[in-house]
């Protein structure tokens, strides 16, 4: 399974535009990352607390519902973000345009 | 103090004594006056404050004598005659004093002079010497003064007064104690501010008033009492039971006392409340009745009959409800243990509850524990759902908790988390969206949306994209997407040309680089989904076969990989079970996989059946039979091979087989003669089959086409002999195909370079189709127009349109790749087509701007090969005598057809 997980993220990784995966847990600590520590803290830091209040405006709204992915796009990347309980999965892929 | 008080006193000069002498009269006197009077100070403050209106002082009976030191010393004896006196616990400076005295004669606050008193009381005996002040403020000698006051006797003159130079005895509480100056008048005409200020309110007592509802419980109860008080009320004046009295309350003296503590630590807990909050509490509790409900109900298997009294209890009562939750636990952790592993994985999420399985009893009492404690406490609101999962996590975090440092923790962290489904399924999801975002148009175009254009992109580099929109758009990367739809001016350009091929993506990946596509089948089902196989052709270049699984959704890598040892030359997606793919082997095997499963094994295969194809399967079908006694549709798996053989395999246990054809070579057929050839020794009376399609409406006639060039029409209740056999290739037919409009035409390609459309009457073809010189692999229908069709030769894929031109392919498409196409296949919801390429590449082009299609798709067609037939020389008739005229008038007409078609 792990083995299937490491394929998975070296293809993401080869796709064209990405620039970085990271996998956060719930304190914020990157547990995966293709990026160098500090930018994944930054960007796990910051992530967080708007993965946080994205689930908690779904949530507020309808409780059965849960957040399920988040993308932001930005002029020069596209974040997206698959939140779960124990940790969060942060893709950054370039504009493909630019 | 008081061992130096001890020594000054010792120094004291004598002239004290008179100051005694005079404070014993004047106490001796106050004493008479006021023996039990309590607050003496308070007779030494008005004497003290009515000393203070003049600098002088005025004793009773006392003369004052400013300069000197004397004073009446007051001696005190007991009944014994000692002399208790008490010392004086303050002495004063002599010099100090002369200094306040001449510098100050500002008297100051009454605890000023109090002090004072104090002072002179106290320093008359050392006089001169002064002792440090004790006390740092006026309030603080008035309390020790009266304390120190109250433990000493009685007699001590509390109204020594004294000479003023003892007054001010500390420089110290000058500084402190403000000085009162006397306003001159200059004074008056100045402005001065004045701040009026209100003080906070203070409440003394507050008692709101309660409301109640009219029409609640408490109404009446609260009626009667307001009008009993009311009643209460009206009485109280002449009542006796009232009665007017005033109170004064003591003010008991303040008691100043210190303590040391720690720092207290002050924090600050928040917590949100939202309303997923409460609904996550609430379904926790209700997962938690439904698992005391299993509880109870495996627990009655096992006769536990007093924990369901207990279980049974009032579920509001969670303290009891856990604590006999826990006991049951424990009772059950010793006697069932499958059964609670059973409970948790049914509510919670499975593979935690795999994972709790595996674990131990007393962890495993935890886990379910832990939702329990959960409710109970009420404030850990992310611990519900998945609690059971947090106890699975805290069981691991406790195996391996014991000493990790960080970075371990962390590592071991990823290791459970990557064993886990969920990061796989988040990480397949974004890989999707990954691609997505790529092909976000292409996608849209395949699926026939306008693609988007990035607004922003358009205002500033307009140059740019005029300059993208090429007349030959092969690859037009449009712009990636941001919100709003334009209609691109390229599609302008483009609708000018005509048919064309548009091409969006390519399914490739690593694996299959170099490989040789051999078929393309499309799911029943799930449109979108591709099945793709690998196999070479050729007996001299085989390489282990794969079977790939492409979804749009990812054109990168695909869905499932099935790899083999064989190449894999034949493929089909099951009508019934559409999670079945049958594929079929360059040796002659069958092998049924299950798409649903990433499992890399076929769920049925017939390498070792006793009935297996000797020889390469060319074709596989599933077909629906209908089977002999009633309505009932089973289906098969019918294939062909270079054997000869048309095989139908069951697979209702394991795989069975039935041969339905042999296909018996027919005796060759020079143009022209008749002859048979005798006396050649075949290798095999068997022709080899290559291809073959069931007819759609009746499926039991069929067609095959064969190695030799013949096509046989067959029924599956004869398997000797053939219907029809249609001559017409002189190379192995590589496909045929039913026209899915029209019943009887089919469609036929071959390795002579031509494809040819019969009628299922006429053996001979009605029209031939001759492109390049080059052998073409594969041909297919257009599933929406009856005209169209598109056919792969090993250089181009090109696009036939006999509704425009029965002579030349509408549009060809050579892709630089340079790489020899080998299957095509149309999409069937969506304008596109797929072709193979013996590089590993399946591409995927749209079929822009088709003429739609006629109404009468079937009609269509028919005027078509009518006016072909008509345009043949007459005489067409369906007997073998006439056959070889028609026959050579074929071969006149094609050669005709020959010369007026230009090569392309």
């Amino acid at each position: 399974m792990s083995q299937e997980i490491d394929e998975i993220i070296k293809r993401i990784m080869a796709h064209k535009g990405v620039i970085g995966v990271i996998i956060v847990n719930n304190d914020g600590i990157p547990l995966r990352s293709t990026l160098e520590n500090s930018q994944s803290v930054h960007y796990a830091s910051q992530i967080h607390s708007l993965a946080s209040k994205a689930r908690g405006v779904i949530r507020e709204i309808d409780s059965s519902n849960d957040l399920r992915f988040l993308r932001v796009r930005s002029t020069k990347h596209e974040i997206l973000v698959a939140p779960d309980h124990d940790y969060f999965m942060i893709v950054i892929q370039k504009d493909a345009s630019n | 103090m008081s061992t130096s008080k001890q020594n000054k006193k010792l120094l004291a000069p004598r002239p004290h004594d008179s100051n005694r002498s005079k404070n014993a009269s004047v106490a001796r006197s106050s004493k008479n006056n006021h023996p039990g009077r309590a607050p003496a100070f308070a007779s030494v403050r008005s004497n003290v404050v009515s000393s203070a209106s003049g600098s002088k002082r005025i004793q009773p009976g006392a003369p004052s004598d400013k300069m000197s030191h004397q004073r009446p010393v007051v001696q005190i004896f007991d009944e014994a005659g000692c002399d208790v006196t008490p010392q004086p616990l303050l002495h004063m400076d002599p010099n100090m004093m002369k200094k306040n005295v001449i510098g100050d004669s500002s008297v100051g606050t009454p605890t000023d002079l109090m002090s004072q008193a104090s002072a002179s009381i106290y320093g008359t005996q050392a006089g001169t010497t002064a002792a440090t002040s004790v006390f740092g403020g006026g309030p603080f000698t008035r309390s020790v003064f009266t304390q120190s006051y109250d433990t000493s006797s009685d007699s001590i003159p509390p109204d020594d007064i004294g000479s003023p130079d003892l007054t001010t005895f500390a420089e110290v509480r000058h500084k402190r104690q403000e000085v009162q100056e006397v306003p001159t008048e200059d004074d008056l005409g100045k402005i001065v501010d004045i701040v009026l200020t209100e003080t906070d309110t203070i409440w003394m007592l507050d008692l709101p008033d309660t409301k109640v509802s009219k029409e609640s419980d408490e109404a009446p109860a609260a009626k009667e009492r307001l009008t009993t008080y009311a009643e209460l009320v009206k009485s109280r004046p002449g009542n006796d039971l009232y009665a007017e009295r005033g109170m004064n309350t003591f003010n008991e003296p303040h008691k100043l006392k210190s303590v040391v503590t720690n720092k207290i630590d002050l924090n600050s807990v928040g917590v949100e409340c939202t309303n997923w909050d409460m609904y996550d509490t609430y379904d926790a509790l209700e997962k938690e009745q439904k698992a005391t409900e299993d509880i109870i109900s495996e627990q009655s298997e096992f006769g536990h009959k007093s924990q369901m009294e207990v279980l049974q209890e009032d579920d509001e009562d969670v303290l009891s409800e856990a604590a006999a939750k826990e006991e049951a636990e424990e009772e059950e952790g010793t006697i069932s243990r499958p059964s609670s592993p059973k409970e948790e994985g049914a509510e919670a999420t499975t593979p935690k509850a795999e994972g709790a399985v595996e674990d131990h009893a007393v962890p495993k009492t935890k886990s379910l524990r832990k939702p329990y404690s959960a409710n109970m406490t009420g404030r850990d609101s992310r611990a519900t759902e998945e609690s059971s999962m947090l106890g699975s996590e805290v069981q691991s975090t406790l195996e391996t908790n014991v000493e990790l440092s960080d970075k371990e923790k962390l590592t071991q962290e990823w290791l459970d988390l990557s064993q886990s489904e969920e990061l796989h399924r988040h990480l397949f999801l974004i890989e999707r969206v990954i691609n997505l975002n790529t092909y976000q148009n292409k996608q849209a175009l395949y699926r026939n949306f306008k693609p988007l254009f990035s607004k922003v992109r358009r205002i500033h580099t307009d140059m740019q994209f005029e300059n993208d929109v090429t007349p030959e758009s092969h690859t037009p990367h449009i712009d990636r997407s941001v919100a709003d739809q334009e209609k691109a001016s390229s599609t302008v350009v483009v609708q000018d040309m005509g048919p064309n091929l548009d091409r969006l993506w390519s399914y490739n990946c690593t694996l299959t680089r170099g490989k040789n596509v051999s078929c393309i089948a499309w799911n029943k089902s799930n449109p979108d989904l591709v099945a793709v196989g690998y196999g070479q052709f050729e007996f001299t270049n085989q390489k282990p076969g794969l079977v790939c699984c492409w979804c749009i959704k990812n054109p990168e890598y695909p869905e499932r990989v099935f790899m083999s040892k064989q190449g894999v030359t034949a493929l089909d997606f099951s009508t019934a079970n559409a999670n079945l793919l049958a594929v079929g082997f360059y040796d002659g095997g069958i092998a049924v996989y299950n798409v649903r499963k990433s499992v890399d094994e076929p769920v049925l295969d017939n390498f070792t059946t006793p009935g297996k194809n000797l020889a390469p399967i060319w074709q596989l079908r599933w077909i629906e039979k209908e089977r002999g006694s009633g309505d009932e549709r089973t289906e098969v798996l019918i294939s062909i091979s270079t054997d000869g053989r048309v095989t139908q395999w069951s697979i209702r246990k394991g795989f069975e087989s039935y041969d339905v054809m042999k296909l018996k070579k027919m005796p060759t057929r020079m143009g022209g003669r008749s002859r048979e050839k005798k006396g050649e020794a075949f290798i095999s009376r068997y022709a080899g089959g290559m291809c073959f399609d069931f007819h759609n409406k009746d499926p039991n006639i069929y067609i095959a086409g064969t190695e030799e060039g013949y096509i046989h029409k067959c029924s599956c209740s004869h398997n000797e002999q053939y219907l029809e056999s249609y001559n017409g290739h002189v190379s192995p037919v590589y496909s045929v195909q039913w026209s899915p409009f029209v019943p009887d035409i089919f469609l036929s390609c071959s390795a002579d370079w031509t494809i040819k459309l019969w009628h299922q009457d006429k053996t001979k073809h009605i029209l031939s189709f001759y492109s390049t010189t080059r052998a073409v692999n594969d041909i297919c229908w257009s599933p929406w127009s009856s005209t169209v069709f598109a056919s792969v030769n090993e250089g181009a894929v090109e696009v036939w349109d006999l509704a425009q031109s029965t002579l030349d392919a509408v549009y060809t498409l050579a892709p630089t790749s340079g790489a020899r196409q080998t299957s095509v296949s149309f999409s069937k919801n969506s304008h596109c087509l797929l072709v193979g390429d013996n590089e590993g590449q399946v591409t995927v082009y749209e079929l822009r701007c088709m003429p739609p299609p006629h109404e009468d798709q079937a009609g269509a067609l028919k005027k078509v090969i009518e006016a072909s037939l008509a345009s043949q020389l007459p005489g067409p008739k369906e007997t073998t005598e006439e056959g070889q005229e028609d026959e050579e008038d074929d071969i006149n007409v094609k050669m005709e057809e020959s010369k007026g078609i230009s090569k392309v």
